[in-house]
């Protein structure tokens, strides 16, 4: 599968797109990871991307053909979108949950066979989580709710995964379990987006990055590419270094640090530091 | 890592198994209880015997023979009046009255635990019901509107009645569903938030009306219609069944076939358009049947029975699942039994030389089994 947007503009009035000059390719075992400040428009470009927003210029083409006039149910066999998981209202079992990234797929009147119940019990084992397949979701941590919410968007059976800050309140141990399945996702063949407020995470994938940047068109390419103090700065309008370390096994690293101090970028007016 | 047959196979067995084990169990309950309450005497408060087992039967079994040869027109069908006369006419019409009835509390049960069911799931919170937009403001308009239009006559005019309390009930949902469109974002059809404010809006100026109305209304009349939406009545003839029984029929089929997909009624516009479906059309599809069926339900069984809507599912959730596949099913059977065993209290017990309203019996028996189910269940601590 290859997703193309090609000069993608989207947001609700013409006049003032919230994202622009978005032009990237993906194709099938690639990771992309999304960065970008809080409200730069990365939910609409994830809304634009699944057809449910109209882009304002540009379109969104998979394997070729733009999208646009495809129905919800031609999309979510190619797009699943993974929501931020959060702490439910009422507290479904593991397994409906999972179930639920069937409804898409099952006919309005009909109920899930043993066909789909295979593939969520696929979907579970996937993430690991098949073990909890009869507890509450309100019993599940934080990491294994985040686990959950990818399984169900797996019974999709899509082409390509698109996650929304997969790993935002986790600690480190969840994030590492979530970005691990998101690496072994990948490597099975699955195209993966996902946005992140931590850089260091598009390192970690060895992920292509696109960068949403308030007034400025986006930038996509590679991690080490788009991931630059200058960019940092002007997409967060901080001062945020990149340290190259060697870590103790002997592989080079690149870690991202943000600086308290904000006098030093005044005195080097501009030059990356 | 690949699950093999087996695994897959073994999970699906347990998971049938489980959930048909807990289905027999509640529909053995359910018609072991309707069973029950074909056996008591139809106003059993008249009688001195109440527990008429036999004679009922014989009669169900003779109105089935009946039923069936007039469909194939035999010679049985033309001998009706000596085989009926041969039971004794008053058991015959008591036992067919007691069958009605109950169908009626049934069917009326099971639509307000559905209903309750739907609006809970659709704006994510366990507090939901129809009443929310409107659904017993517009049946009290009416009830009130025609006891005013027909003064004491108003219970033998069944069919203005109707007219009156399903025209109310339309204006005010529909009303209530305009406003939270035209209120809701821009990405879909409506926030829950503008629609709760636009039913209660809506609800409290059909209930303004309501009030004036029951204000002017003469003693006589104003305690009719207290009986009327207390539901001390409960109007079984021909044309209230056929009124009742294809309102049902069109709210309460519907969800029950499309009850897995109404699973998406709880998740946000951008996750269910991420799964492939418009949930627009279906939440207002799910809405209007629920609205229907519960207005149905108010406008047969009186206007104050809507506690049901909110106990029922509640229970449900917490001991039988969230899943709406067995919530609706469940809730409907558990609602059906609770409303069936209320109509024959009911038929028991009287005060003040007056039978019992349905709306009493629900809240006698609801309310202490509300309230030790909240006292014994500990909410599932949350891991955050």
């Amino acid at each position: 599968m290859r997703i193309e947007l090609n000069n993608l503009s989207c947001g609700y009035d013409r006049q003032k797109p919230i994202v622009f000059g978005v032009d990237m390719t993906l194709n099938s075992g690639d990771v992309c990871c999304m960065l970008g400040p809080n409200g730069v428009g990365k939910t609409t470009l994830f809304k634009t991307v699944i057809n449910l927003l109209p882009p304002l210029s540009g379109q969104v083409s998979i394997d070729g053909q733009n999208i646009r006039r495809w129905n919800p149910q031609q999309v979510s066999r190619y797009l699943a979108y993974v929501a931020q998981a959060h702490a439910p209202v009422f507290p479904y079992l593991v397994k409906e949950v999972a179930m639920m990234g069937r409804l898409g797929q099952i006919n309005s009147l009909r109920q899930p066979s043993r066909d789909d119940h295979d593939i969520v019990e696929q979907a579970l084992e996937d993430v690991g989580l098949r073990h909890l397949r009869d507890a509450p979701y309100s019993q599940i941590s934080g990491g294994e709710r985040q686990l959950l919410m990818i399984a169900r968007a797996l019974c999709q059976q899509p082409q390509l995964l698109m996650l929304d800050e997969p790993t935002a309140n986790l600690d480190y141990g969840n994030m590492l379990l979530v970005m691990k399945t998101l690496r072994r996702l990948a490597d099975k063949g699955m195209c993966i987006i996902f946005t992140t407020h931590m850089p260091d995470q598009a390192f970690m994938c060895e992920a292509k990055t696109i960068m949403l940047r308030r007034g400025q068109a986006a930038l996509f390419g590679n991690a080490a590419q788009v991931i630059t103090s200058r960019n940092l700065y002007e997409a967060y309008q901080a001062e945020i270094q990149i340290l190259e370390i060697i870590s103790a096994d002997g592989i080079p690293l690149k870690v991202i640090v943000p600086r308290l101090r904000e006098e030093r970028r005044e005195n080097n007016s501009g030059k990356d530091i | 890592m690949q699950l093999s047959k087996e695994q897959l196979r073994f999970s699906w067995q347990q998971d049938k198994r489980r959930q048909r084990k807990r289905l027999l169990r509640m529909i053995a309950l359910t018609v072991a209880v309707f069973v029950l309450c074909l056996c008591f005497r139809y106003n059993a408060y008249y009688f001195s015997d109440k527990f008429v087992p036999v004679e009922y039967f014989r009669s169900y079994v003779l109105a089935a023979r009946l039923l069936l040869s007039r469909l194939l027109d035999t010679a049985l069908w033309h001998q009706r009046e000596e085989l009926i006369a041969a039971l004794d006419g008053v058991i015959y019409a008591g036992a067919l009255a007691q069958l009605r009835n109950m169908l009626v509390a049934f069917v009326s049960g099971a639509a307000l635990a559905t209903a309750g069911a739907i609006f809970q799931t659709a704006y994510r919170n366990p507090m939901a019901s129809p009443n929310l937009i409107g659904a017993s403001a517009g049946v009290g308009l009416g009830n009130v509107v025609v006891v005013m239009v027909c003064s004491t006559a108003a219970l033998e005019n069944v069919y203005l009645r109707y007219e009156y309390c399903y025209a109310f009930t339309v204006i005010c949902v529909g009303l209530v569903l305009l406003l939270g469109r035209l209120a809701g974002s821009r990405d879909s059809n409506y926030s829950i938030l503008e629609m709760v404010m636009a039913g209660s809006i809506v609800s409290q100026v059909i209930r303004v009306f309501t009030m004036y109305f029951m204000y002017n209304l003469p003693d006589e009349e104003l305690v009719l219609y207290e009986e009327i939406s207390f539901g001390v009545y409960n109007s079984t003839d021909k044309y209230s069944m056929i009124v009742f029984f294809s309102i049902m029929a069109m709210s309460l089929l519907p969800v029950m076939l499309m009850r897995y997909r109404l699973n998406a009624l709880g998740m946000t516009r951008l996750e269910t358009a991420a799964l492939g479906l418009d949930t627009r059309r279906l939440r207002t599809i799910a809405q209007i049947c629920g609205v229907l069926m519960s207005a149905c339900a108010m406008i047969h069984c009186g206007e104050r029975i809507g506690m049901v809507s909110l106990v029922i599912p509640y229970i449900i959730r917490q001991r039988l699942g969230l899943d709406f596949r067995y919530l609706a099913l469940y809730s409907a059977l558990a609602g059906g039994v609770l409303l069936l065993l209320c109509r024959l209290i009911t038929s028991f017990v009287m005060i003040a030389d007056a039978p019992l309203p349905i709306s009493f019996a629900i809240e006698l028996l609801l309310t202490p089994l509300f309230m030790f189910i909240l006292a014994t269940y500990r909410r599932n601590s949350d891991a955050d």
